[in-house]
Formats: structure tokens, sequence, C-alpha cells
């Protein structure tokens, strides 16, 4: 199930209010483990066994793990076991076609692929499960002794399907024991809408002109231009898209007494690619950092070594984005940047005046989104000749999409807009709280029906990170 | 002390202020599920000129498949309060920018609306497709081609050419698809070949709709005449009786509602003709006699074509019960439609065939056992080269 769509909006939600607030706070986890299950298996019924089979498998791995942690090497091979099994379902679920078509295409051989469809959020749920298990084996959570609270933890529809990636650890407290204020309840709701408007009115429409032309079968046909202000469509679909999300997860858990972790801060304001990985996707950077790059050493170690760390952290990164050549080269186009920023770059950098570094980030920031975005190598190698050779396009494709895109200002303004901490400007400058309140609720209100009458309207509305 | 109660105050007209809001988007949430399912279901739209999708009871099958909530979130979408007005307002307002000229040979202006997946152009005040060529459709048209040189060898055929807009490069005004060269380059055998005369964007605006893609009353009953001379019946022709124009409600044609731009609608002309009395089956079934009582059907959104000249069937019988003359096959599309009946007339049995809907069609076999003398192509752009007129085709045409 979407949060935006009007199934979510006026049957699971209002349903789940009344239940949850009304019943007995023993059964508020419960409550929220059905609804969850529910909403994951609303899209694709079948897969809710393969999340169901994951949580029971690592709820005994990881007591297990509890139960042996005076015998480190039994523990250890339990972390390993449950390390085995869950990566084992990303690679049969994710990778297993596209590791056969490479091995096909290297050893010349036949073997055939799969049919298998993608389960929704395997990535996210799966890392969520690993970090479980791998806190549990060092000892900085504490086992979870009922099912139905871990349950809850792992299928929480808020976060269930696209992240943030939650730690165990953040919400371990809050699974017995939360309370949710009016305040906390308000804020929430806000928050959600937020969320809703990013994904609705402006990801949703920017996906409109980034995959007409990017799906388009004559893509290589447009002009340099038309390309370039597709993918500046696209930039800004993939950050509305994936922010909106995490803020209505972010929302929907206050609603519910959680309080999740930030998942992006501004990422397009960044001067540096380093800045940009700070504040783009936060729960997956943080991630890898804890669960890769550290136990590989980090950067306490030599230099090559060093360097390998990042590169696999890299590497890891773009293939969790997907089972496709042009995430690996996205993961290492990132990898040589930050390597290059982070030996000499960074230093030149600092002396440059502020507007020249925010291009510098921004440009490369969309280059890599064009890698991201166009699965094709050649189609991609063929956008690139066409955007640096300013290559003049089909007439009729370019006219028609010329005025196709001037319907579309109003929303690539908002989204620049969108894109800067102009809230929180505002937020600082007006001091009357009544005042900022009321003006704050009545635009919110404003954008919820705003949302509803797109979604009434625009039936066109991909999770771009729903397949990740 | 005093500031202290100033700021309880404060805070107090804050909680009234959030439990307002929370009030608010309760409503909406609540009022959006309860009227939505409690209310009685909208049957069917008229401005999208299609059923409405209802909120259905789910079972084990539909569940698993997730076709109930696939359905589901279009019946939310289908029957949510207002929910056709607030397509009615942002398909008037929400287009930004409704108008921008650029000089162009042809129409001084020249005005471009894309949707998710086609790109409309507006010359003048006319909403006209983007052109097409012969190089991008040949794997079609050799397979039409193919049945078309069958239809030689077995009746007496007749070609006629109707150069609909996307034949038509309104930029350099020119025809971009010019069927008549092609299939005079093409057929073999014995055949007829006619063409609909357009050449250019001003000839095509006296035969077609402003907002429509079908062929206006001028076009069709130039159409009509045409064939009539093709089939060496010139003298035949019948005359005008009368022109009905419907101003109210005006007609909002396929491209209008298709690009959103219902700020854009035309009047609709048809004309009436003194014709013999006949029968009429559609798809097997015999139907009414046809004296369109348009009246009773208009609505804000009428889709005059069709309820005027008659919808896309498999097949339709007109039966003039005149044994001594031909039986005729007419090979159809919507724009065979408004001529159907006039050509008919002159005929003792007529078969119009639409390919794209009638299953399984065996063309030799049907020619036998109709006995049937002649066979008229209507042959726009589509019938000659879209997927939708092979064999067996779809019926996702218009």
């Amino acid at each position: 199930m979407l949060f935006s769509s009007l199934t979510f909006l006026c049957i699971f939600l209002p349903l789940l209010f009344i239940i949850y607030f009304i019943s007995n706070d023993k059964y508020r986890n419960l409550i929220l483990f059905i609804f969850s299950l529910v909403f994951y298996a609303w899209g694709e019924p079948k897969y809710i066994f393969l999340m169901l089979l994951s949580i029971i498998v690592n709820y005994f791995l990881a007591r297990l793990i509890d139960k042996y942690r005076k015998r480190p090497k039994i523990s250890r091979s339990i972390l390993l076991l449950a390390t085995l099994f869950n990566i084992s379902l990303l690679v049969i679920f994710k990778y297993f076609n596209f590791l056969v078509d490479n091995v096909n295409a290297l050893l010349n051989l036949n073997i055939t692929m799969r049919d298998i469809a993608l389960p929704i959020g395997i990535s996210f749920y799966t890392f969520q499960i690993l970090s479980y298990v791998i806190d549990v084996y060092r000892g900085e959570v504490k086992v979870q002794k009922n099912i139905i609270s871990l349950g809850t933890y792992i299928a929480l529809f808020p976060q269930l399907i696209a992240g943030p990636i939650v730690r165990y650890s953040t919400i371990e407290k809050q699974l017995t024991r939360r309370t949710t204020t009016l305040d906390k309840f308000t804020k929430g709701i806000k928050r959600f809408i937020v969320g809703l408007g990013k994904k609705v009115i402006i990801a949703n429409n920017m996906a409109m002109i980034a995959d007409t032309i990017f799906d388009s079968s004559s893509v290589s046909e447009y002009s340099w231009i038309i390309i370039l202000v597709s993918l500046l469509a696209y930039t800004f679909q993939i950050y509305f898209d994936f922010s909106g999300y995490s803020d209505m997860a972010i929302g929907l858990g206050h609603m519910f007494g959680f309080d999740f972790e930030e998942n992006f801060n501004y990422p397009y304001t960044s001067f540096s690619i380093t800045e940009f990985w700070r504040r783009w996707h936060i729960s997956l950077s943080t991630w890898f950092r804890d669960y890769v790059y550290i136990p590989l050493g980090g950067n306490r170690c030599k230099k090559p070594r060093w360097l390998f760390n990042l590169f696999l952290v890299w590497l890891l990164t773009g293939l969790w984005h997907g089972a496709s050549w042009n995430f690996v080269l996205w993961g290492l186009y990132y990898f040589v940047i930050l390597i290059v920023e982070k030996l000499f770059l960074h230093k030149l950098l600092d002396k440059l005046p502020k507007l020249i570094r925010y291009i510098y980030a921004f440009i490369l920031i969309n280059i890599g989104w064009l890698i991201f975005r166009v699965e094709d190598i050649n189609t991609l190698l063929t956008l690139f000749k066409n955007i640096f050779t300013l290559k003049k396009g089909n007439f009729y494709l370019d006219l028609a999409h010329n005025y196709y895109l001037l319907n579309y200002i109003p929303y690539f303004i908002f989204a620049i807009m969108g894109s800067f901490p102009l809230v929180k400007w505002f937020d600082q400058k007006i001091k009357n709280e009544l005042f900022k309140t009321c003006l704050s609720d009545i635009l919110l209100l404003g954008i919820l029906g705003l949302s509803i009458v797109f979604l009434i309207t625009n039936s066109y509305n991909p999770f771009i990170y729903f397949r990740f | 002390m005093k500031r202290k109660k100033q700021k309880i105050v404060k805070d107090k007209k804050l909680v009234i202020v959030d439990i307002i809001f929370i009030v608010c988007f309760m409503t909406i949430l609540y009022g959006g599920c309860f009227v939505t399912i409690l209310r009685p279901a909208k049957k069917a739209s008229e401005m999208e000129n299609r059923y409405l999708t209802k909120i259905k009871m789910p079972n084990i099958k539909t569940l698993a498949r997730g076709s109930f909530q696939k359905d589901l979130e279009t019946a939310m979408a289908d029957q949510f309060p207002l929910s056709q007005k607030i397509k009615e307002i942002t398909s008037k307002k929400l287009n930004f920018i409704d108008y921008f000229s650029i000089p162009k040979k042809v129409c001084q202006n020249h005005y471009v609306y894309v949707s998710e997946d086609r790109a409309l152009a507006s010359c003048s005040d006319y909403l006209v497709e983007l052109p097409i060529t012969v190089q991008e459709r040949q794997e079609n048209i050799d397979n039409h081609l193919a049945y078309y040189n069958a239809f030689n060898k077995l009746a007496d055929t007749y070609y006629y050419v109707i150069p609909r807009s996307y034949a038509l490069d309104v930029e350099k005004d020119v025809l971009s698809f010019d069927g008549y060269a092609l299939l005079k380059k093409e057929l073999k055998g014995k055949y007829h070949l006619g063409t609909l005369d357009i050449k250019n964007f001003e000839d095509f605006q006296k035969y077609f709709f402003k907002t429509d893609h079908h062929w206006n009353n001028v076009g069709s009953y130039q159409g009509y005449k045409d064939i009539m001379k093709l089939l060496g019946k010139e003298k035949e022709i019948r005359p005008i009786v009368d022109e009905i124009t419907i101003k109210d409600p005006s007609f909002y044609g396929s491209f209008a509602k298709y690009a959103h731009q219902l700020n854009r609608s035309e009047d609709f002309s048809f004309y009436t003709f003194d014709i013999p009395s006949y029968t009429l089956k559609s798809d097997g079934f015999f139907v009414k006699n046809t004296d369109v009582n348009y009246e009773s059907k208009k609505h804000k959104y009428s889709n005059y074509y069709g309820e005027i000249y008659g919808y896309d069937v498999a097949e339709y019988v007109f039966d003039f019960n005149s044994p001594k003359k031909e039986n005729v096959m007419i090979w159809a599309s919507s724009y065979s439609n408004p001529t159907n009946l006039l050509i008919a007339s002159h005929f003792n049995k007529t078969f119009v065939v639409d390919i794209r809907h009638y299953e399984d069609f065996d063309y030799e076999k049907y020619i036998k056992v109709n006995d049937i003398d002649k066979i008229i192509v209507f042959a726009s752009p589509d019938v000659i080269s879209g997927a939708e007129f092979n064999m067996g085709g779809d019926e996702d045409a218009i």
C-alpha cells in the first residue's frame, strides 16, 4: 500500500486510529503488527510469508546469540548464520537474475533466469533485521523476547517499505513503553502532510517529465537541453519522493509514539559531495558506516586498506540500490569523487567562493542521478554525449516537450523552494507563535486538500524507492 | 509571575489551535471515507465518457491477485466526494500555461500539448496530432497490404484514403503520410482508389473537427460523394435534407478531453437525409431503426459523434431488402460510421466490419458466405498502418 493513496488515507489510517487509540496499551504492538502486515500484504500478498519467515528465523537466532553470549565461538557462528540467511534472501530475491545474467555472459553459459518479482522493501527490512541481530551480538541492545514486539519493529508500516532504516536501538524502549501526546500527534500529522505534499504535488509531477523522457524509446533523439531539464526534474523527483516518504514515515511514527531518526537534511544545499552524503539518506550511510566501514577498520589503517574499505562500502551502496551495472557504476562514481575530495580537493574547494562550490556539488550530484536513472550503459553514454556535444534533437519531440515542460514551471519553482530550508528561515523570522501556528495549519490543510485533488485526478503515482 | 501566567494563556490558545487542526485533518480523512463508502455509487462519468469503478466486496481470489486492491483505489478516486467536479475544474484550470505562440509558416500560432504518452499540436484553434511517417509504420503496412491485395482478388475493391490529422505535417504544411501515393504504389490487381482531397492544413480545416480526431459532417459527406463517384453511382448521390447544429451543450471532442483542454469545445453539426426503410443488425442482434434522438442523450460532455453516427462494433449489417442490388462489405473504422447508412442505402445488404472488434475474422470465408460483390476500405492512416487494425488486432484504437 502507498501512503499517497486514497485507500491508505481514507480507509487504512482512519481504521487504525480508531482501533489503536481505543485499545489498551498492551495490545497496541499487536495491533500495529497486524496492520503492518495488512499494509505490506496489500501490494504483494505472497511475500508476506517471506517477511514472516525472516522475523521468525531472526527472532530465534538472536535469542540463541543471547543464550550463548558467554561462548563467543558459538554466538559468533550463529551471527554468521543469521547474516548468511539474511544476505541469502537478498541475493535470491534481488540479485539472482543479475548474477545469472553476468555468469552467462562471462562463461558463455545458458543458465535459466527465474521469474522472481522483487519483494517490496526487502532491502530496507533486511538491513533493519541485520542491525538488530548484530547489535544483540555486540551487546548494544537487549534481545527481544516478545516475538510480537520484534515483529512490530521489523514490519512497522511507517518505515517498512522505503525507510528510513530504523535501528532497533532507536526504538527499543518505545516498543515497550511509548506515549502519544497531543503535541506529538499534531507534530506527526503536520510532518505527514509535508511528506504527502512533497510526494504527490512535487515528486509525481517531476516524474511526469523525467519518466516521459527517460522511459521513451527515443530518449537519445532529444536535444541536450531537454535531457538536461529532464535530469533536473529527476533530481528533484528522487529527492522529494524519497524525503517525502521519510517525512511521512517520521510523521506516522510520531502519531503512534515513535521517534525515528532524520533521513535527509537539505542535501541539495551541499557544497561538496562529502557534505551531500552527510545529508542524503542518512540512515543508509550511517548503517554502512557502523556495520561495514568501521568493522573493516575504517580509516584507522594503512592507506591502501582504507581505500579498499571505502571502495567496498561504495560498491555495496551502489548494489544495495539495485541489481544492475549502472548502480555499481553509480556507487563507484561516488567512491572516486569522495576519494579525490578527501585526498586534496576539499582543501582546494574550501578556498573557493560558496557559489562555485555549490555549483560544483550540484553538477556532480546531477551527473550521479543520470547514471542512477539510465540502466542501459549504451543509452547512458549516448546521453552524456548528447549533453556534452550540445546535440540538437528531433524537431517534433523537442517542440512537444518544450511546451510540455512549460506547464511544469510552477512545480519546478516549488521544488527549488523546497530544496532550501526556507520554512526554517520563516520559522525564525516570525515571532508570534499563535500566528505562525495558524498560518502553517492553514497551509498544511491546503496541501492536504491539494494532494487529495492530485490523487483523484492523477493516477500516475510511482514510488521510486520501493524497488530498493 | 505575571509573565508566566501570560505564557500559560498563550499555550492554551496553541492547544486549541492544535485541536482544531486535528479535527480538520480527521474530518477530511473520515469524511472522505464515510461519504465515499456510504453514499450511493455513481455509475458513469459523462466527462470522461466511461463507467466509474464501484467499491466491490473482496474475495480470496481477488485479494490474492491484487485486483481488489487496485479496484478499490480506482473506486476511491472515482467515488470520492466531488471527484468528477474536481477533475472538471483541474482539467480547465491546471494547465498553467495554456497558450504559447511561436512563428510558423502554416499557422501564426502553433501550440503543443503533451499528455503522458502523446503529443498534440494546436494550430490556429484546431488540436491536431503530431505527424507520423510511412517508414515508422512499415511493418504494419506490409501486413495490411497483404490482405488488401487478397481482397482485390476476391471482390471488386474500393479504397478511399482519409488523411486524418497525423497524416499531415502542419509544420511543413504537407502530407507526411501520403496514403494515396502509398496504396497506388503498393496495391496489386484490380482496384479503385480515391482520396479525401487534403494537401495542406487549409484543406484539413474544412473537413475535420477542431477538438476531435474525426471528420466533420462536411468531410464525411464529401467522402460519401467521392466514394459514390468511385463506385460509378454519381447520379444516385443523396442530397442533404437538413443540417442540424447542436450548440448547447457544445461538443468536447476526443482531443479536448484527452489533452485536458476543457476550455475548448465547438458546435456539432450533422446532416439528415431521406433514406428508404431498412433493418439493422448490430453484432448479430436487430437494433431499432436509427432516427437519432440526440435530445434524449445529450449532456454536458456528450460524445455526439458516437451517439449520432453509432459506436464502433464488430459488425453492422444493413439490409435494404433489394435483392437485385449488390452486397457490399465496408472495411470500417469510426471514420466510416457517418457514411455507413448512406452507402448502404444504395445496396442490398451492407456488411460493416471493424477488424479491431471482430475476433478470428476469416475474410475469405466471410466474403464467400455473404456473397459480397464489392469491398469498400476506409483507408485512414490507422486502418492502413495501425497495429490495432492487424488481423485479430486489439481494441485500443480511437
